[in-house]
């Protein structure tokens, strides 16, 4: 209760220097706009924001949920098999280094302005550190308990659903925590680079027309969004992982 | 807790500090394009010094929208610009004041050859910069006028030539001179501004407040060597050509057709700037002002 307080002390202690900031004589409300004109501005284009929040909420999650799913299941493949390891890894590790929103120039020659350019870079920004995660998982995963398992007449589908997946799961939600954010600020500079729509194309709008309670507007709302997705993913993970404690 | 106030006095010496008036040093800023011609006169033929002006720095910038961020920053003080970003950064209350124009129109639709008619392009995909911007005025008023809605991507015009060039886009809405490189390379002029805005104000040139209210004969002079600048422009348009193509890197003859999309005049007209600001307002973009707010006379 005492942690929470100050959270939420140390929330209102921010937005008190920012309204502070913003009202000084010599700071230019137009570069830096105080908190309670942010605020008004939120209200005043909530029917906008919520459309592009739909918008880019849905591009994220599509591209964040088959990444996520591809690297869970390559990951279980390549840490089971040592010939698929073998095989896939090392392309995954070749290719993770790259940031994902270096891809977006090629994508938008590929598939033009469309969707796909956003999904298609958050699919790349979200599939291989949960591919790795997912592998170091199940490599983790101690060998004694699959070899008492197995003695145990556990065939070879439920050793990898009832034992190994349960297993590796704190690993692959490492991955999972780690990417979320990281997938929405992908997505988000997609849309300014390439899509006339979503907070990233607001962005761009508010900078095009120096709109800095617009652009701030989007920003705060980037900042609930990826709260709200940490907050879900590790609620799945308190759930998923009970046996943990 | 005392650590906690320290930082917080600490942030606000340092935002206070920071933002405290600059020197008045007279920094220009121009348009990477054919707009800001009589900017490119002046600084080749050393015309700002004969003036008794001062100039301490000569940017580029690649679009109006980023000229008018420079502006509101405070990086520049004098800004060759297009209409529409200046009167969007006064409206969001940066001090400044248009004292002259430099041109009207040069903004163009450029099309793949196979349209032939503005009212192919509904719904079809086009690029257009920013909604701050003087060519996505004309985009708005194109579609008024034909009662048709564009599918927009935005980007600056290097990236639009970029588009329209590899076929992502079927149309650009774009201002001169990239125009004119879009038309060297075959692609089709549909649509100039003149041809839905007569008299449109094109560019202008803005100085801010505190430069008006101290150096009023540094700006006089400016306003002057303008009006200079524009009628050598119009007479030797050549001559004026080859000087503007060495500072955007571009061969003379594109500019030289550019130029000729573009009316050279230094005449501000209140009546279409008060119309340019009261659609801005009408589409949601600014609040209405008056024109006579913006715009400096020299009394």
């Amino acid at each position: 209760m005492e942690r929470k307080l100050r959270s939420i002390l140390s929330i209102i202690i921010f937005i008190g220097i920012w309204e502070i900031i913003g009202r000084l004589p010599n700071v230019p409300q137009y570069l830096f706009p105080p908190f309670s004109k942010v605020a008004l501005k939120l209200f005043i284009v909530r029917d906008l924001l919520l459309k592009n929040i739909l918008i880019t909420f849905l591009r994220v999650a599509a591209g964040f949920v088959i990444g996520a799913m591809s690297g869970i299941v390559l990951g279980l493949l390549a840490g089971i098999n040592k010939r698929a390891d073998q095989f896939i890894t090392p392309i995954v590790s070749l290719i993770y280094p790259i940031p994902s929103i270096g891809w977006i120039p090629v994508l938008m020659i590929w598939f033009g302005i469309s969707n796909s350019v956003p999904i298609i870079a958050v699919f790349i920004c979200s599939f291989s550190p949960i591919f790795l995660n997912t592998v170091r998982g199940v490599e983790d995963v101690d060998e004694n308990i699959i070899y008492a398992a197995r003695i145990m007449g556990t065939s070879g589908i439920q050793l990898i659903t009832k034992i190994i997946l349960p297993l590796a799961l704190p690993n692959v939600f490492t991955g999972l925590k780690l990417e979320s954010g990281m997938s929405l600020r992908t997505g988000v500079v997609a849309e300014m680079l390439a899509i006339p729509s979503g907070l990233g194309y607001l962005l761009m709008k508010g900078e095009s027309l120096i709109d800095t309670q617009l652009i701030f507007a989007v920003l705060i709302t980037m900042g609930i969004i990826s709260l709200f997705i940490d907050y879900t993913i590790r609620r799945i993970e308190k759930r998923l992982l009970v046996w943990k404690g | 807790m005392k650590k906690i106030v320290s930082i917080i006095v600490l942030l606000l010496l340092f935002f206070y500090a920071g933002c405290g008036n600059r020197i008045e040093k007279l920094n220009f800023a121009v348009e990477l394009n054919d707009h800001a011609a009589s900017a490119y006169v002046a600084k080749d033929r050393g015309d700002y010094a004969k003036y008794g002006i001062e100039v301490h720095s000569f940017e580029q910038y690649a679009t109006g929208m980023a000229l008018a961020a420079a502006l509101s920053r405070g990086d520049i003080n004098v800004g060759y610009i297009c209409i529409v970003p200046a009167i969007i950064a006064y409206s969001r209350g940066v001090p400044i004041k248009i004292v002259a124009l430099t041109h009207q129109y040069g903004y163009e639709l450029v099309s793949k050859q196979e349209i032939k008619d503005v009212k192919e392009l509904n719904g079809k995909k086009i690029a257009c910069p920013g909604e701050g911007s003087s060519a996505n005025f004309v985009m708005r008023l194109v579609e008024e006028k034909y009662n048709i809605k564009f599918n927009v991507l935005r980007a600056k015009p290097i990236g639009e030539i970029s588009a329209l060039t590899n076929g992502a886009v079927n149309a650009v809405f774009i201002p001169e001179h990239y125009a004119s490189i879009l038309t060297d390379r075959g692609f089709k002029l549909l649509l100039r501004s003149q041809d839905i805005f007569p008299n449109m104000p094109g560019s202008c040139i803005v100085v801010k407040d505190n430069i008006i209210q101290n150096k009023r004969n540094v700006v006089k002079n400016l306003i002057r060597l303008n009006t200079e600048e524009t009628k050598f422009i119009n007479k030797n348009q050549e001559e004026a050509a080859k000087i503007v193509a060495k500072y955007l890197d571009t061969k003379p003859g594109i500019i030289e057709n550019s130029m000729k999309n573009l009316c050279y005049t230094d005449k501000l007209n209140e009546e279409k700037i008060q119309f340019i600001i009261d659609k801005l307002a009408e589409w949601g973009y600014i609040k209405k002002f008056n024109v006579k707010d913006i715009v400096w006379k020299g009394n």
